[in-house]
């Protein structure tokens, strides 16, 4: 799943990158903050994807019966 | 009074040393940012949290200096010993760049950033990471956006890709490159599969493209349009970065010294023997700094401790070695820090006017020296001749232990053995004799019968 998510962005990146001459008249600070901008809003969707991940496991988590897993014959 | 050769690019304020004390002169062009992070209180949260170094304010005047009149004077603790990137382990190097990232994200919740991201703004005591540039904390402007990325990527997360993923210890690069592994540098080493990654995409690959693209920039053109980076989106991508980073693990793979402990030719009796000379020499001397050179993973280091030192670096040349070092004192908390060291070749002062990060010699300190089952690879497996060698190891401190195995001990043995014998000098009594011209033996003896000599000296 990680590195499907992670494929994606490589793709969408590289996308990015096939532009980059397009921005040839930016300095190298613009496009770092350009480039960072990118990459903090992909982190940003990542972040979320993964904590709303947590979020779900842990209402399963919740929801199983207490003592489940210590069932021993 | 003496400037810190090493801290002089920020103009915001500089290390002074004076009297065995260490000062930071805070000057009107920093003053303001500084007044803002002691007033919020990010300064003393930090240091509260044993990220960053303590600092005192004391009265302005109390040492003067060539520089502006500052703005605020600070009195930092001394640390035991300096040390650069070039001589950190995988773990130590690790533990700095979390150390970065975690203080960066910390300050970010509180309105607050780093103006860089160099890892010699990092230290270690024992094996834990301290920050200690306390005017790179500056309130977050998004104009900036993460300036110390590139500093980020070259000083930390470069040398840690080189090594972990292709198994490449980047220490003699970074010594000759002191600013670290450029992307573009970089990128080309890294494999398909290495680059298959949001941030070697976006700290490695992405930077190295905006390299290459700037080289062909002509010059005079429109100024850009300013641009901004609103703080959740750098707050993600360093919390991106940092499990990235949390991930890289050392490489696998047996290391010259892996089975040292096990198959070393000394047995039992005569190991409870070099220990109790050990302690019982650093026991009278109660040293402040001990260097332990040839520390392997750390038996003797740990020993040394155990007697009475207060504190340890421990140099080796194996990176296996001292990754187990590292791994055992990181977990005992204990003050030793294991540092790569080749002692045939050790780190030189380099930098700005060569002075900028100092060589080993300079940095010493260290009041005592343990140099154990080393002696034979400086004068047999590198041709040092014996005097030079006693030479520089009695250089290292003015009291320690050394060890001299003898011809016939198996170790020098297995060295001769894919090579012709030309060193007729190597001999105890020559080595007896280097010793007694340097300073004076005060105990030496001969670990078990038929055992190793072992000497404990003072320099005279």
């Amino acid at each position: 799943m990680k590195r499907l998510k992670e494929f994606l962005f490589v793709t969408a990146f590289t996308a990015v990158f096939v532009d980059a001459p397009a921005h040839a008249y930016l300095d190298s600070g613009t496009i770092s903050l350009v480039l960072q901008g990118v990459a903090g809003a992909f982190a940003s969707v990542l972040l979320f994807g993964r904590s709303y991940l947590e979020r779900v496991k842990s209402f399963f988590r919740r929801s199983k019966p207490a003592g489940s897993n210590d069932a021993q014959p | 009074m003496k400037i810190d050769p090493g801290s002089f690019r920020d103009p915001s304020g500089r290390i002074l040393r004076s009297g065995g004390r260490i000062f930071r002169a805070v000057y009107p062009h920093g003053a303001k940012f500084y007044g803002a992070a002691r007033d919020s209180g990010v300064l003393a949260h930090a240091v509260e949290r044993g990220r960053l170094l303590p600092l005192e304010e004391i009265e302005v005047g109390t040492i003067t200096d060539s520089g502006p009149a500052p703005a605020y004077l600070l009195e930092h603790p001394c640390l035991d010993f300096v040390s650069y990137p070039y001589e950190w382990t995988f773990s130590a190097l690790k533990a700095a760049a979390l150390l970065q990232l975690d203080f960066h994200i910390e300050l970010l919740a509180d309105g607050f950033s780093l103006s860089d991201a160099t890892a010699y703004n990092v230290q270690f005591i024992g094996t834990r990471p301290v920050f200690i540039d306390h005017l790179s904390v500056v309130p977050y402007d998004p104009a900036a956006g993460w300036a110390g990325q590139r500093q980020f990527a070259m000083q930390y997360l470069g040398p840690l890709l080189l090594w972990s993923k292709r198994g490449i210890a980047p220490n003699g690069w970074f010594r000759g490159s002191l600013e670290g592994i450029a992307p573009e540098e970089l990128a080309p080493l890294l494999r398909w599969r290495d680059k298959l990654s949001f941030n070697v995409l976006a700290h490695i690959l992405g930077p190295a493209a905006v390299h290459r693209s700037q080289l062909k920039r002509k010059i005079g053109e429109a100024p850009p349009a300013p641009r901004q980076l609103p703080k959740a989106r750098l707050e993600a991508m360093l919390k991106s970065l940092r499990s990235f980073v949390a991930g890289l693990a050392y490489p696998g793979g047996k290391t010259v010294w892996d089975d040292y402990a096990d198959c070393n030719s000394y047995d039992s009796e005569r190991r409870i023997a070099k220990h109790a000379f050990v302690a019982r020499h650093v026991e009278a001397i109660a040293p402040r700094l001990l260097f332990d050179v040839g520390c392997n993973s750390g038996d003797f280091s740990q020993a040394a401790l155990a007697a009475g030192a207060k504190s340890v670096v421990g140099f080796d040349f194996d990176f296996g070695a001292l990754e187990r070092a590292f791994s055992r004192f990181s977990a005992s908390n204990a003050r030793v820090l294991p540092l790569w060291l080749d002692a045939t070749n050790p780190s030189p002062s380099q930098g700005w006017a060569g002075r900028e990060r100092l060589g080993l010699a300079e940095r010493s300190g260290a009041d005592m020296l343990l140099a154990l089952a080393l002696i034979h690879h400086l004068a047999i497996a590198k041709n040092v001749p014996l005097d030079m060698a006693v030479d520089w190891l009695m250089s290292l401190a003015p009291s320690g232990i050394i060890e001299f195995p003898s011809k016939g001990d198996p170790m020098v043995q297995e060295l001769l053995r894919a090579r012709p014998d030309i060193f007729p000098d190597y001999s105890e009594e020559a080595f007896l004799a280097h010793v007694a011209e340097r300073g004076a033996i005060v105990e030496q003896t001969w670990l078990g019968e038929g055992g190793r000599l072992i000497v404990a000296y003072r320099r005279g």
